[in-house]
């Protein structure tokens, strides 16, 4: 028996609908899932028939919407629906078991849309990596196409701010004020001279 | 410590673990491991019990049944954190919903490590309660003395 | 008619070396109502996704339950494959069927021994935990470990098992399956485990459906959710499986199932052993899931079928992780059976879903 695994979009006014006809078609609950995204909470619905596992996906559902609960068709997803009101904040009205956000009794609010200070450090960094590897993509394009007739004294230091971009913050900042004091010292020299 | 003065009975508590320690407290306690031969009995009442297992981390929610197994438990008791979670959190430090070890909740006075902590593990930790236990009997016969 | 009380039911309690709490409200010594209130090992470990790239977080989600360790690495190593386009193999397939039915054969005894203790029968208990120590032997003699095994990788396996490994496998089976036998017998055909359980809990088989259960819970109600009949990886490759049923929807039905799954277990092992291909265990896997992309994936866990989801964004952390375990969805059904039950037979029904509650609140 071979499965097939579905993914479809659903607006939120068509949820109850949805669910009614699939209840009446006899198919399972299987789960519902939260992901945070940046316009609001994507929300999927899974349901299953025979060897068939469709997802129903409901995108940027707002602090504002209101969802209505299905558990009074599929009673199994009482644990799914009181988590996305604990943990992604997502307003659920009607439910049959409702905890009143005292589901698993957390300190912090809404803790699943939030990015941890570690997670943003790491994010970054990986920004500016890419951003760096474009530039140095970049140059590199552009040195082909001169052929090495633009200043070479200027190429060092590309190279070196790439690296810097990839480096942990603190360590570029430190090597960024020992080039600086460099330079002063550099420039002073050829004051004297 | 020298002859064991008594067989202290056990209660365990799963705070926020994977159950993996669970099972092997468990398991040490069974056939296999079989520590029952020495009297240790696992009881579910903290009243009964000398002898504290704590497996895995505290959270918002459990925090205060920790606190309450603790504080209905009778002098002289010893608290052994079983396992990584217990004694620091574990993998699970940087959670949202881990405030920490067990002894973030109530004083801890063995730490066996490992994850899943072996039952090897948790036997030496008890032997190592009882040495702990037998201190604050002793203690706490001095203090009677001193009060009568 | 006299008047309702609530009685707490746990956390802390004996019958369940995990904390559950329900109130239930009793009438006499009637349960007219079971209120399930978990949060007790909540970790809050799906946004650790934020912080742990998807090689390490396959040791998180193995950390899930210490109990279905395994299956919840390889539900999670299967998703990351299918989102990534991996193929694993052939030798690999099998050996994480091996090890799966044998995490299914220490979950299953284990589970018995918890369950001949909540009916008093404390030697069955002894007896069920002597036998799975020779599974736990077995494991850490082809990984390591006794209950976290951390064998597999996303792409295949840590390391190969060599025939002489595998044989000593068959043989301690083999070994195992006699005394199990045994002990079998006492939990099917001892009278006074009958009296406890026969009735005791009765889930039928439309409430089974309406609630979505899974697992030996809902395969004792006759309903069939068993998610090895689809056959993925090596199970394609059995000559035959058919799920264990029974229609009788009580505790018995579901000590019955568990226990014929159990030998049912050690029958596609030695199967898989006989049909073993060489081969690579490890596929290396290089780069990481495409930004946007999604992949769900079911998994039939000793406790039930297990989904699973995975949100990529186009970096080595994955954007999502979603693990439903068996045992949330099946809290409904048991809320269900605990409505009209006597206070004495509480511990027992719930015993009988096999309720994971570290795997539910993750």
């Amino acid at each position: 028996m071979a499965d097939s695994k579905t993914f479809q979009e659903l607006s939120l006014d068509k949820l109850v609908s949805t669910a009614e006809q699939l209840s009446r078609d006899d198919w399972r609950s299987v789960q519902m899932l939260c992901t945070s995204t940046e316009s609001g909470i994507d929300m999927t619905y899974t349901f299953a028939k025979d060897d068939t596992l469709a997802n129903y996906q409901i995108r940027g559902v707002t602090s504002e919407d209101t969802v209505p609960s299905i558990q009074h068709l599929f009673l199994g997803l009482f644990p799914f629906e009181n988590e996305a009101a604990d943990l992604f904040g997502v307003n659920i009205e009607g439910m049959v078991l409702d905890f009143a956000g005292r589901f698993y009794d957390i300190s912090e609010k809404d803790p699943m849309t939030i990015l941890t200070p570690e997670a943003k450090e790491r994010m970054d960094k990986e920004a500016k990596k890419a951003a760096a590897a474009a530039a140095k993509a970049a140059k590199d394009a552009s040195k082909a196409e001169g052929e090495g007739a633009d200043a070479p004294a200027e190429k060092p230091e590309v190279d070196l701010e790439a690296k810097l971009a990839g480096m942990d913050p603190e360590k570029a900042a430190k090597v960024r004020a020992a080039m600086e004091a460099k330079k002063k010292k550099e420039a002073e020299k050829g004051g004297d001279a | 410590m020298g002859f064991a003065s008594k067989s202290p009975w056990v209660i365990h508590y799963d705070a926020s673990s994977c159950n993996g320690c669970d099972i092997e407290v468990l398991a040490a306690l069974c056939p296999g491991y079989d520590v029952e031969r020495f009297g240790i009995i696992n009881t579910g009442n903290p009243k009964h019990a000398d002898i504290f297992l704590v497996t895995g981390s505290v959270n918002q929610r459990n925090i205060a049944v920790v606190q309450e197994i603790y504080n209905q438990m009778l002098e002289p008791k010893v608290v052994v954190a079983c396992g990584c979670c217990a004694c620091t959190g574990g993998v699970f430090h940087d959670s949202y919903n881990v405030i920490g070890g067990v002894d973030k909740a109530i004083p801890v006075d063995v730490y066996a490590p490992g994850c899943a902590i072996r039952p090897e593990a948790i036997i030496d930790a008890v032997v190592e309660g009882l040495g702990v236990l037998e201190q604050k009997a002793e203690a706490l016969k001095e203090q009677q003395k001193k009060g009568a | 008619m006299g008047q309702h009380t609530v009685i707490p039911f746990g956390p802390q309690h004996p019958v369940l070396p995990e904390p559950i709490h329900l109130d239930l409200v009793v009438d006499d010594e009637v349960v007219i109502e079971a209120i399930p209130q978990i949060g007790f090992i909540h970790r809050g470990l799906e946004r650790l996704t934020q912080t742990r790239d998807y090689n390490q977080f396959i040791y998180i989600t193995e950390r899930i339950c210490g109990i279905c360790a395994f299956g919840h690495s390889l539900g999670y190593a299967e998703t990351i494959e299918s989102l990534m386009g991996v193929e694993v193999p052939k030798r690999a397939e099998y050996l994480r069927v091996i090890l799966h039915e044998l995490s299914r054969v220490h979950s299953h005894i284990l589970w018995m021994g918890l369950a001949a203790d909540a009916f008093g029968y404390e030697s069955l208990f002894m007896h069920c935990w002597r036998l799975r120590e020779r599974v736990l032997d077995l494991f850490e003699a082809m990984t390591g470990g006794r209950v976290i095994l951390s064998a597999v990788l996303v792409g295949g396996m840590v390391r190969d098992q060599d025939s002489a490994i595998l044989n000593t496998v068959q043989e301690t089976l083999e070994g195992i399956k006699d005394e199990y036998n045994q002990l079998c017998k006492a939990f099917l055909e001892d009278s006074s485990v009958k009296n406890r359980l026969v009735g005791v809990g009765t889930i039928s088989t439309e409430d089974a459906k309406a609630y979505g259960m899974v697992g030996p819970f809902a395969r004792a109600s006759n309903v069939n959710n068993d998610v090895r009949c689809l056959g993925h990886g090596a199970y394609g490759d059995l000559s035959d499986f058919q799920p264990i049923l029974d229609t009788s929807g009580d505790c018995f039905g579901r000590v019955k199932v568990r226990a014929l799954e159990t030998l049912q277990s050690i029958d596609i092992i030695n199967e898989m052993i006989a049909k073993i291909p060489d081969g690579p265990v490890l596929e290396q896997v290089k780069g990481a899931p495409e930004a946007g992309a999604q992949a769900c994936n079911t998994l039939e866990q000793p406790r039930g079928e297990c989904y699973y989801y995975a949100l990529g964004n186009g970096t080595k952390y994955l954007e999502r992780m979603r693990i439903r375990t068996p045992t949330s969805i099946n809290l409904a059904g048991m809320a269900t059976a605990l409505k009209g039950c006597d206070l004495a037979d509480v511990n027992m029904i719930v015993l009988t879903i096999d309720p994971c509650i570290s795997c539910t609140e993750r």
